[in-house]
């Protein structure tokens, strides 16, 4: 058997997903970046994408939608950290308008930090 | 001495309480149920948030390092971060806090220091500010209504780096009840600015690469991080406060049988003595005729 890397995806209200995988790719701000198994100690601050696990090397068998977060990559596991992390399968209109609410609330933060109102 | 009839309302007056009492006890039980479980569903998230900033932080010289990492060398003010619960009936939960901050504040004292205050959950801000007044910088009231979330994290971690910034203070220490069990809740300080990292052991730590470079890393990490931290305490409080609820109610209901028994015995000696001094002056009338 095809050696595999143990994977978690977790947020602050659970773990999204977690098994072993023969391939992760993660989506880095600098670019997206493969994980195998003896991968390099790494830490990658991930932009908003999807990660995608293959099963072997050519098969995906899961895309997750990430908002953002920070990959904890050593040579036997990978964690990924987001605050908002879901299945693509299970996507419905709730996450969605969750994520949606979440963006409106970064957005608003990012506006108030660059027009500060000085009393 | 009560009559018959007061001490029968007294006992279906404590009945009704003692009910309140077991459905709240109940409903707390229920509650720290669910409050345990997100806690430890939160765990994984927050000591891996804290393993790679341990890791970063070994990677990056402290002298160097970022401000809300490191703390202020000039440490003359130090926020107090004090979450409690937002409501009561919870035995001495947040007198138990309230004590530990004055115990920190007069330690700060006698150090030279300031100490500001900012509160989550109503009890302990209506305490802090009678202690402290002005030194009370903000309060968030209801913040854990329902239950806590990351949002309510995220607005207090908003206004403590904006305040850091401002240089209103050099150092934050959050004070939250940690979670043993039902029946204890342990207040305990915590620093978040500077951030306590444990020194590195040679051999046993990896050698990192970053993308992008530590230092952006860390900037991009430390908000999250600080933000984190405030949650596992608002969730590792928000179980302590229902450990504390439910032990607090299962006291007040075994007073309550208890005090139902013995108004009880009171009840029926009056009603008999009652009874008694009816049936003799029946007697007493008869034998007059």
């Amino acid at each position: 058997m095809a050696e595999v890397l143990p994977f978690r995806i977790l947020c602050p209200d659970g773990v999204v997903a977690e098994g072993d995988a023969g391939l992760v790719v993660i989506p880095g701000v600098d670019g997206d970046l493969g994980v195998l198994l003896r991968h390099s100690a790494m830490i990658v601050q991930i932009r908003r994408g999807t990660v995608a696990v293959f099963s072997d090397r050519q098969k995906v068998s899961a895309r997750y939608y990430i908002d953002g977060g920070t990959a904890h990559i050593t040579p036997d596991t990978l964690m990924i950290l987001s605050d908002m992390a879901c299945d693509l399968e299970n996507l419905d209109e709730a996450i969605i308008s969750q994520g949606l609410a979440h963006q409106e609330r970064a957005e608003a933060q990012l506006h108030a930090l660059k027009n500060p109102v000085y009393a | 001495m009560a009559s018959v009839k007061q001490l029968r309302n007294r006992i279906a007056s404590i009945k009704g309480t003692q009910r309140i009492t077991s459905a709240m006890k109940m409903v707390a039980a229920a509650k720290l149920r669910r409050a345990q479980q997100r806690t430890r569903t939160n765990r994984p998230y927050s000591e891996s948030m804290y393993d790679i900033v341990t890791a970063l932080a070994h990677s990056t010289s402290a002298a160097n390092g970022p401000e809300l990492l490191v703390g202020r060398d000039l440490d003359r003010t130090r926020l107090i971060l004090l979450i409690s619960s937002d409501r009561g009936l919870c035995g001495s939960f947040n007198s138990s806090l309230g004590k530990k901050v004055q115990e920190l504040v007069g330690n700060l004292a006698s150090e030279g220091k300031v100490a500001k205050i900012m509160t989550v959950g109503r009890k302990a801000s209506g305490i802090m500010r009678s202690l402290y007044g002005d030194r009370v910088i903000a309060t968030y009231d209801n913040l854990s209504r329902p239950a806590p979330s990351l949002e309510g994290a995220q607005t207090v971690r908003d206004d403590i780096t904006m305040r850091f910034m401002d240089g209103e203070f050099d150092s934050v220490t959050l004070v939250y009840s940690a979670f043993e069990s039902a029946l204890t809740q342990i207040p305990t300080p915590k620093s978040l600015v500077p951030l306590s990292i444990p020194k590195a052991t040679d051999g046993k730590s990896l050698n990192y690469d970053f993308e992008p470079e530590p230092e952006a890393v860390l900037e991009y990490l430390l908000p999250l991080n600080l933000s984190t931290q405030i949650y596992l305490g608002m969730l590792e409080s928000f179980a302590s406060e229902q450990g504390a609820r439910m032990t607090a109610m299962d006291n007040a209901t075994r007073n309550a049988k208890d005090l139902i028994e013995s108004l009880s015995i009171t009840y029926n000696r009056t009603r008999q003595a009652q009874i008694t001094k009816e049936l003799i002056e029946i007697i007493s009338g008869a034998e007059a005729v």
